[in-house]
Parts: structure tokens; C-alpha cells; sequence
């Protein structure tokens, strides 16, 4: 029988950021060759060129590219990050993903079938489960 | 809604080109192109030069446009710099300050 794949995930667990009604959108046809930085949320589906810094959660969905560094609330990434990452929150990198860089959350989260070539910066527990602890 | 929203509290400096009709109520600074409509709402600023099909400007806009179709001044709207459209709508409150080229 074939081992059933599980995700990998580190750092302390922290909610996902809710949605937020002052979220930016980078439609899936924008190309944006310099750096966005500011308050709020940001959902890109297109392609950026440079740093990306905000204060609330970033979404980067399948097929869309950021080439630079990325700092958020939260990070989704279903697309491609060629940049480090750098959140306050969770980090999810999802099935559909590529990410290359330095990788710092409160918890990162990969999950089977991303594409990963990353440097993990971060303190995280090991659950050693009920029978372990207090050994 | 928009294919690209760019949310107050945003800012945007290098070059920004979509296909998709764009909405500034944050800060664009560099240029900006679209193939459909661009609107910078009442808090937006743009300091850049605008190609698009059509502008609406209820904010803020320091630099040249060029619109396929129309720019739309709106009131309390301000744009400094030439413009080149088939239409030009300057409302009651508005500021404008430039050349206008409208190809006649």
C-alpha cells in the first residue's frame, strides 16, 4: 500500500487571516514591474516584478508570478514566488505551488505536489504526541 | 468588479500594464496602461502617465493621458498634464490644468 502523501508543517499554528474588505486585486492579465508596498490585503493573479510589502494577508493564485521578496500578514501561494518570504502569520504553500528563497512564518505549511526549493528561518515544536511527553 | 483593484493604503511605484479595467483609490507612481477603462477614485493619486480606453478621474492625476475613447473629469476630480482624448468632460467642481488634444 502506498504511503498517503501528507503536508509538512512547522511553527506554531496560527488561523488563517480572514478575509478583509481593503484586499487589492492584480488582475491575471497585470504586469507589474516594481514594488508594491502599503496597507491591506493583496490578491495577485497576474505577474510582479519587484517586492511586494503590506500589512494584511497576500494571495498568490495559480499561474500568477512574483519575482521578488514578499512580506504580508499571511502568505497563500498557489502560483510562483522566486523571492523570500518573510509573514507575521501562517505561510501555506499549496499543491499547485513553485517557491524558491527563504521562507520565515509563524507556521509554514507545504502541501503534496508543491515544488520547493527553500530555506527555512524559523523556530517551530516538534508534537512528539501523547505517549512522549513528559518523558 | 475590476480585473485590478489597487485598495487605499496602496502604493504602486514602477510600471503597471493589464489588459483589464483598472481601479486606483491607492497610490500609482511610474506608468499606467490598460487596455479597457481606468477610474481613480475620490482618495486615489496617480503620478504617472496614463494610456487607457477611457479615464475617469475623481481623485487625483499628475501626468499625460492618452484615451482611445473618453476622460471623464469628475467633481472634486484633479488632473494636471496634457491629455489626449475623442472626448474631454470637465464636471462643475473639477480641476484640470494642461493641453488638450482631442484630434479635430
Amino acid at each position: 500500500m502506498t504511503p498517503r502523501p501528507h503536508c509538512i508543517s512547522v511553527g506554531r499554528r496560527k488561523p488563517m487571516a480572514r478575509h478583509r474588505s481593503d484586499i487589492s486585486v492584480l488582475g491575471a492579465s497585470s504586469r507589474v514591474t516594481g514594488n508594491v508596498r502599503g496597507a491591506g490585503g493583496l490578491r495577485v493573479e497576474g505577474t510582479v516584478k519587484g517586492d511586494v510589502a503590506v500589512d494584511g494577508p497576500v494571495e498568490v493564485v495559480p499561474d500568477a508570478i512574483i519575482t521578488g521578496n514578499v512580506e504580508g500578514e499571511s502568505l497563500d501561494l498557489e502560483g510562483t514566488l522566486e523571492g523570500d518570504a518573510s509573514t507575521s502569520g501562517p505561510i501555506r504553500i499549496g499543491a499547485r505551488a513553485t517557491a524558491t528563497g527563504s521562507f520565515r512564518g509563524a507556521q509554514v505549511t507545504i502541501e503534496p505536489g508543491a515544488r520547493v526549493a527553500l530555506q527555512l528561518d524559523q523556530d517551530f515544536e516538534l508534537d512528539l504526541g501523547p505517549t512522549r511527553r513528559g518523558r | 468588479m475590476a480585473g485590478t483593484v489597487i485598495g487605499e493604503g496602496l502604493t504602486i511605484e514602477g510600471e503597471v500594464v493589464t489588459e483589464e479595467e483598472v481601479v486606483v483609490n491607492g497610490t500609482v507612481r511610474g506608468t499606467l496602461s490598460s487596455q479597457d477603462a481606468v477610474s481613480v477614485g475620490a482618495g486615489g493619486t496617480v503620478e504617472a502617465d496614463i494610456q487607457a480606453a477611457a479615464l475617469s478621474v475623481a481623485g487625483q492625476v499628475t501626468g499625460n493621458v492618452n484615451a482611445q475613447d473618453r476622460i471623464d473629469i469628475q467633481a472634486g476630480g484633479r488632473l494636471i498634464g496634457d491629455v489626449k482624448a475623442a472626448r474631454l468632460t470637465i464636471a462643475d467642481g473639477a480641476s484640470f490644468k494642461g493641453n488638450v488634444d482631442m484630434d479635430v
